[in-house]
């Protein structure tokens, strides 16, 4: 028994474990990342031990959403339904924390209760960052309590109130004033908390998930229940109400969602399958060697880019495989530029070459900004900065004008790099991204980010395997270390034989502009063929954008635009196979293409480091997807248009209280027409069963996203014989024993 | 006189019959509306001409904007063409002389916010329209009634100060005014640039024309004070960017009619075009916040606070510039002068508050700014000339600068009384370096 639980006891109160009390309430909680490096987590992360029925079951009984695919998304995807699949479901209702339970979900208390918490969190959170974050919390509660919580007359203030939370100075101490409760009791009480607020639960969650990054809005879990609980009794019992506790949570399968969810991966998965050809030939001696990121955008490129025979490419993750942390000229932290799961073991400083004019332009006007609210200068400076500003816009606008039709920027970097075993992480990324030889004379890495303007999901564009970062650094780096002659001579003896007349270079696709900018001087020729690929990119993005290929890329200096581009959106399938299988097959921006060579991984390490990485990273992209199209309102952003910052980590919709978290609805529909087709993630391997089973055993977080049908994996022995589903890999493997 | 209306409204049909034609239709009417506030015969004033331009800039940033925001939706063509209709309306108040077409108009312009923000407000919240007809509607048919009933000026002037006071936000309690943010950016950004200053318009052309029973200043300034300080610690309260931005406008509006009541025209008219700017740029641009405040966080504060020395040496520094601008330029830049000193002065003072590498060019910053205001502000004194002659204007110049100080005092002692008992309150401990949590045996 440790000190806190004796303490507990000796003071009569019951010891809880609160730390299973926070896992169960938080089950159905999102992560959501600091919105200005945001990468997709899948958001039922907790609940990916039941299949993905049962949890979506249990999120929709925990959240009160329906998580299925609706009539409209069947017919987005011209599937025909039957009248089953049509039925309309009833949607759960939100548990009820104890104060709607006594005075009903919509009275005016429980709504002023709701609001009350929210803004204080959203005081404290963006308040000054150099106070702890429980004085400001204190500071945060509003000086005078709305009408409808203090009473008519008065009873309950803000000093009661302080007081009160002082006394119940922590979620236990909350809680040990329900002697009676039982632990489940305690639990579903908590849950209905959590989905009150659920963007605030999401942001705690992923505080306390990550240790907070040492963000300055960091905010535990244990805090903000013991701020929801300890506000709810304190209005009941203002209201001599005492709480009862809740009724356990009842939770059905909606089977006609389920059958409409089926229905549409029928329709989505099998037209993708659909376009995958017997194998095409690849350039024995090409001329130029591309690999990109897995990323679903980087597949048009390819296809353009492949239109010339001499060119052959391959995807890879998007951070190139050095595990880097990169520190920016003039900023004073670095970031780790490699997807979550991972962490970095290599450090990369920019070299500044320029004056790092930006860093010192952004002091100025943070501190100008920053004054701007004191009431001595807000009625004359404000203004003055409006009158200058005028013009200043409208060379911004001229400018950025300008810019959307020039051919390329110069990327961040050289960098200076240093870190163990760099040898070791070349050689895992060029033999994971099948890159062994031979090599074209010159073989372009290239990172993606994207450009927008004003947009507060900027990040959300950007590449995920690289953070929520652009990912030019990434390939600059990886390029840089292939260039060093120690480096090649030590591949070399490792079996990779690079040729001295090989060049490595690096270079970044804007997917809002379909611009790509390389790093370093390169041949006419290669940058023809970059500026064809581009054209014949964004003319397909016009298409889906509903605009002419002349305006896409103005889309990305427009600042009142929603949606710079579609993104991910539209994702549905991974491919992880040579690309001699998908050559020329026009899968329209909607998969992962991941490079894999079966005969050169007799073993399946390298289809298990597949599997454990950048698949689970496209299955948390593909359900953030599925989740904000199918309850825009919890998991969503919702309407984009509503957005108000708040601190430089998320987002509000307009005065509501609740932080909005995961994409934006303009991200995954254009007006009541849905784009995103919420499908899970088709994985089609190109490897013989017996590996495939093997690869996905060796993980277990692999094994229960493929056992509990999170993704939909197939495979197939050769390129010519017949996919086989899961099931039949796993099922074989079941008839061999028992024979 | 209200013919410069009609291109708006024009354009509002358009926009309904053929959306396609959406922002050309947008950009011609609003550059028709400010050629045509230069047509001789169009019989505008000074004051009419300044504010209709500056109302068509705004207009027209916002309105292209909002056409971005909803292109492909089923809402934009409503509330785009509703938008248009609330640029007529403020339009066509700006450009009226006379009582009767000013009360007319500012009623219209009433009905047709309300309408915008109901029309907005479908699917969201309309929570904004509500609070809207309860703030204007009984202040606005008061006004109704006193004109009808040709009251004498004096009374339609204070009945018309009280419904500028709500258009504004002024009353205590939520104001509609800060409500807005529960909609779409454009309409917010509209409503707060052009619509909520409509106000001091009203209050100055009926009093040029009637002048002023000789309490109404007094009046209006106490109500202005009250709701200025009052709100003041609201705006440090929101803490999400939109609603600091909607709480900050109920202030500054506070403070344009302040200088109203004080017999200050010209400063208010210069702080009206100046506000609508700033508030519409900061509202559309609110999403850059994100990626701009990360990137101030991970920019090192490379300097050292200021010393007390440089403070010293900064402030007397600003005082010097703002005696040289006082003797330099003309009369009418000094109730401006004296305000803007205070702010320059204060916002040197916040920044040495902070760790800053670039304090001389902050300091040259806001050196910079108080001959620059204060020499536009005597500017738009000039452009003005008789059309914005207040009969209170009896006050010394630096009554304003003054009232700033005491509000700014106000505000200071307020936040210090509040955060004492406050500091004292230990609870909720900070977990990261708290006791484990209890495990169940």
């Amino acid at each position: 028994m440790n000190a806190v639980a004796r303490d507990a006891q000796l003071r009569g109160v019951r010891a809880l474990d609160l730390d299973s009390l926070l896992a169960g309430a938080f089950r159905a909680a999102a992560l959501h990342m600091p919105l200005d490096r945001s990468v997709a987590i899948n958001p039922l992360l907790s609940l990916s031990e039941l299949s993905f029925d049962q949890a979506l079951t249990e999120a929709a009984a925990r959240m009160g959403v329906d998580p299925w695919p609706t009539p409209a998304h069947l017919a987005a995807a011209g599937v025909d339904a039957d009248e089953s699949q049509l039925m309309p479901s009833t949607p759960p209702v939100r548990p009820m924390t104890m104060l709607e339970r006594e005075l009903g979900a919509r009275s005016r208390r429980a709504q002023a209760a709701r609001t009350l918490i929210g803004r204080t969190l959203i005081t404290t959170c963006s308040g000054d960052p150099q106070q702890p974050l429980p004085l400001r919390l204190a500071t945060a509660l509003p000086r005078t309590l709305p009408r409808a919580l203090s009473g008519r007359r008065r009873a309950l203030t803000t000093a009661a109130l302080a007081t009160s939370l002082m006394e119940t100075d922590s979620l236990s101490a909350a809680l040990a004033d329900l002697p009676d409760w039982t632990d489940g009791q305690l639990s579903d009480e908590l849950t209905a908390h959590v989905a009150r607020l659920p963007g605030w639960a999401a942001w705690a969650n992923w505080c306390d998930w990550s240790g907070g990054d040492g963000h300055p809005a960091a905010l535990s879990r244990e805090l903000l229940l013991a701020l929801s609980v300890g506000i709810d009794l304190l209005v009941c019992r203002q209201h001599t109400v005492e709480p009862s506790p809740p009724q356990p949570l009842a939770s059905a399968v909606d089977s006609a969602g389920a059958q409409r969810l089926t229905a549409l991966e029928r329709a989505v998965h099998g037209r993708i399958l659909d376009q995958l050809t017997p194998a095409s030939d690849t350039p024995d001696q090409p001329e130029l060697q591309v690999v990109t990121c897995i990323d679903v955008r980087s597949e048009p490129l390819r296809r353009a880019l492949e239109a010339d025979p001499g060119v052959q490419t391959f995807g890879f993750a998007g951070f190139f495989g050095v595990p880097v942390s990169i520190r920016r000229a003039g900023e004073s932290v670095s970031y780790a530029a490699l997807p979550v799961p991972l962490a970095p073991s290599v450090t990369a400083t920019e070299r500044a070459q320029r004056v790092p004019l930006d860093a010192d332009r952004r002091q100025v006007t943070g501190a100008l900004t920053a004054a701007l609210h004191e009431p001595q200068t807000m009625f004359a400076l404000a203004e003055i900065g409006a009158f200058a500003a005028l013009p200043l816009a409208a060379a911004r606008t001229a400018a950025s004008v300008g810019r959307a039709g020039s051919a390329a920027w110069e990327l961040p970097g050289p960098y200076d790099v240093d870190g163990a075993n760099l040898v070791d992480h070349v050689e895992s990324a060029l033999r994971g991204m099948s890159l062994t030889g031979p090599f074209a004379p010159h073989v372009l890495l290239v990172g993606h980010g994207a450009t927008s303007t004003a947009n507060a999901h900027a990040a959300q564009l950007d590449c995920g395997a690289c953070a929520g970062h652009r990912g030019g650094a990434n390939a600059r780096i990886l390029a840089d270390l292939l260039s060093r002659v120690e480096i090649r001579g030590e591949l070399a003896r490792r079996g990779i034989d690079i040729p001295a007349g090989t060049r490595f270079l690096s270079a970044e696709h804007d997917t809002a502009t379909d611009q790509i900018s390389v790093a370093g001087e390169i041949p006419v020729s290669l940058r023809q063929r970059l500026d064809r690929a581009r054209e014949q990119v964004r003319a397909e993005r016009a298409v889906a954008l509903f605009t002419s290929a002349r305006m896409v890329p103005w889309r990305a200096h427009d600042w009142s635009q929603v949606r710079p581009e579609w993104a991910l959106a539209g994702n549905a399938a991974m491919i992880i196979g040579p690309r001699s299988a998908t050559r020329g097959a026009p899968l329209d921006g909607k998969t992962f293409l991941h490079s894999y060579d079966p005969d050169a991984d007799p073993d399946g390490a390298l289809l298990e480091g597949i599997l454990a990485a950048p698949m689970v990273v496209a299955q948390w992209i593909n359900s953030t997807y599925y989740l904000s199209s199918t309850c825009p309102d919890v998991y969503g952003a919702g309407d984009k248009t509503l957005a108000s910052p708040v601190g430089d980590f998320a987002v509000i919709a307009g005065d509501d209280p609740d932080l909005r978290i995961g994409l934006p609805w303009q991200s995954v529909a254009a007006g009541d027409h849905p784009y995103h087709l919420p499908v899970r993630l088709l994985v089609a391997i190109d490897a013989p069963a017996e590996r495939v089973r093997r690869a996905v055993r060796a993980n277990p977080q692999v094994a229960s996203l493929v056992g509990g049908q999170w993704v939909r994996l197939i495979s197939r022995d050769t390129p010519d014989s017949p996919w086989q589903t899961w099931e039949q890999i796993a099922h074989a493997d079941h008839d061999r024993q028992v024979q | 006189m209200s013919i410069l209306a009609l291109p708006p409204v024009l354009a509002a049909l358009v926009v309904l019959a053929v959306p396609r034609l959406m922002r050309p239709a947008i950009v011609l009417a609003l550059a028709v509306v400010m050629m045509g506030a230069f047509v001789p015969g169009a019989g505008l004033d000074a004051l009419s001409q300044l504010v209709t331009i500056a109302l068509a800039i705004i207009a027209l940033s916002v309105l292209v904007f909002a056409a971005g925001q909803f292109a492909g939706e089923r809402r934009a063509r409503p509330i785009i063409a509703a938008s248009l209709l609330v640029t007529a309306c403020s339009i066509a108040l700006v450009c009226a002389r006379t009582p009767d077409m000013l009360v007319t108009w500012w009623v219209a312009s009433s009905v047709a916010t309300i309408a915008l923000l109901a029309i907005a407000g479908r699917g969201i919240s309309q929570m904004p329209a509500r609070r809207a007809l309860l703030a204007m509607a009984a202040p606005d048919l008061a006004l109704i009634a006193v004109t009808a009933a040709s009251a004498r000026p004096h009374i339609i002037l204070t009945v018309a100060a009280l419904c500028a006071c709500a258009r504004a936000g002024l009353w205590p309690g939520r104001s509609w005014v800060s409500a807005t943010v529960a909609l779409p950016t454009s309409v917010s950004a509209l409503l707060h640039a052009g619509v909520v200053n409509a106000g001091a318009i009203l209050v100055i052309r009926l009093a040029v024309i009637s002048g002023e029973p000789a309490w109404l200043p007094w009046a209006l300034t106490a109500i202005t004070l009250l709701a200025l300080t009052a709100r003041l610690p609201r705006i440090h309260a929101r803490g999400d960017l939109k609603g600091t931005l909607a709480e900050s406008t109920v202030a500054q509006m506070s403070f344009m009619l302040l200088t109203v009541a004080l017999g200050f025209a010209p400063m208010a008219i210069t702080h009206l075009i100046g506000h609508g700017i700033y508030k519409s740029t900061r509202f559309l641009d609110s999403g850059q916040a994100i990626s701009s405040r990360a990137a101030l966080r991970r920019t090192a504060p490379a300097g050292s606070r200021a010393s007390a020395a440089h403070r010293a040496l900064g402030i007397v520094g600003l005082l010097v510039v703002a005696l040289v601008s006082f003797l330099v330029l003309p009369q009418g830049a000094r109730p401006v002068l004296g305000v803007v000193t205070v702010a320059a002065a204060g916002s040197f003072w916040a920044m040495c508050e902070r760790p800053l590498a670039q304090l001389p060019a902050c300091w040259l910053a806001t050196a910079l700014v108080i001959p620059a205001y204060s020499a536009l502000a005597a500017a738009v004194g000039v452009v003005l000339g008789a059309s914005a002659i207040l009969p209170a204007a009896a006050l010394p110049w630096w009554t304003p600068a003054v009232a700033v100080i005491t509000i700014s005092i106000i505000d200071r002692l307020r936040r210090r009384v509040r955060r004492a008992p406050v500091a004292t309150i230990g609870y909720l401990p900070d977990r990261a370096s708290a006791e484990p949590m209890p495990v169940a045996a």
